[in-house]
């Protein structure tokens, strides 16, 4: 029995000394790694350069007040099958009453409208739109796999609004929200 | 008689000869020598970065890990250090060696407490990680110690969120590295 338990001896010590070895290692290593992982999405911005755009008119004979508002966009959309749209809308009509009004005009022809800039990979709505307080209108659109500059690329709105006798005088204020969206 | 002399002679002697072999208390001398080390641990194998809009914010997220440092009583240093290892793989999207603009970074910035003695230096941030030269995250002066269960630290991270990127899941390996002397 003695003679067995010495036997084991070397055995033990052999054992002891590697799992001394093996605690030492959990206290770490001298390299690590670690993944880092990302997932790029769709995604859009936008800066409207000009806060405030005055609408003017250049003579005295009724020719419409005219103006731009001029933006910065981002874009980056899906690369097969994403989208992308800019757009803008009406939110706060012309105050105070008497003078224009994109909601209820004083003359039925009258109109807030625009044209777009918008440099590529966007492309500038057609022709002369007009403005709504009720629904947004296009001023862009992004097909799949479209990507700003990281600086983000230009785009303006030129404005056109009716110069009707009717609006009394005085100075007026709207606001007009765009937005931008990928997919 | 005569003849049983030697036996005697040897029965008597064997107990000196025991004797000799040694005493009831010995000692041994156990010489150690401690020398300067460093250990790491990575608590997050995978760092997910995230942008928490959707108007081109960086990606950011962060690395947990521990640090296991001794450095020499005088004239002692060691750092941590970590390098981009393996680039953001896939065509179009981020990369730290070949960024589609010119500016896009995979900066970091380092939260590295002090040990249990010495003097720990976090690098000061943000900072600019790279492929190809390791970078600091922090530095020991000597004599710094941390305690057995380590130090917990981690590294920020802040990757540029540019539209050229093309949508889709990117991976990239940063490796840490300490040392100690």
């Amino acid at each position: 029995m003695m003679k067995r338990s010495l036997r084991a001896w070397p055995f033990l010590t052999i054992l002891l000394l590697v799992t001394a070895s093996v605690a030492h290692a959990q206290l770490g290593t001298s390299t690590g790694t670690t993944t880092v992982n990302v997932t790029v999405a769709a995604e859009a911005a936008l800066n409207i350069t000009n806060g405030t755009t005055n609408l003017t008119s250049t003579g005295t004979n009724f020719t419409n007040y005219t103006g731009s508002t001029s933006l910065t966009y981002f874009i980056r959309t899906t690369q097969s099958t994403g989208a992308g749209t800019l757009t803008l809308k009406v939110t706060t009509d012309f105050a105070p009453t008497g003078g224009p009004s994109v909601a209820t005009p004083p003359t039925a022809g009258d109109s807030l409208s625009y044209t777009c800039t918008v440099a590529a990979p966007g492309t500038a709505c057609t022709g002369s739109q007009t403005s709504s307080t009720t629904a947004s209108t296009s001023v862009g659109s992004f097909g799949a796999d479209a990507h700003s500059n990281l600086a983000g690329n230009a785009a303006s709105v030129s404005w056109a609004l009716t110069n009707d006798p009717k609006y009394k005088t005085g100075s007026y204020s709207a606001t007009v929200t765009f937005t931008i969206s990928a997919t | 008689m005569k003849k049983y002399l030697p036996l005697a002679a040897l029965l008597l002697t064997a107990p000196l000869a025991h004797a000799q072999l040694g005493t009831s208390t010995v000692t041994s001398n156990l010489n150690l020598t401690v020398a300067p080390e460093a250990a790491l641990t990575i608590q997050t194998a995978n760092t997910n970065l995230t942008s928490p809009g959707t108007n081109f914010t960086g990606y950011t997220g962060t690395t947990n890990f521990t640090y296991f440092v001794r450095t020499t009583k005088s004239g002692g240093s060691g750092s941590i250090t970590l390098q981009i290892t393996t680039d953001f793989a896939g065509a179009g999207g981020p990369s730290v060696a070949s960024p589609p603009t010119a500016s896009d970074k995979l900066n970091y910035s380092c939260t590295v407490p002090a040990a249990a003695s010495g003097t720990v230096t976090p690098c000061t941030g943000p900072l600019t990680s790279s492929t190809t030269a390791a970078t600091n995250v922090a530095s020991f002066g000597a004599d710094t110690r941390s305690p057995k269960a380590g130090v917990a630290s981690s590294v920020s991270w802040d990757l540029s969120n540019d539209p050229l990127y093309q949508t889709g899941s990117y991976t990239a390996v940063v490796t840490f590295t300490i040392s100690a002397a």
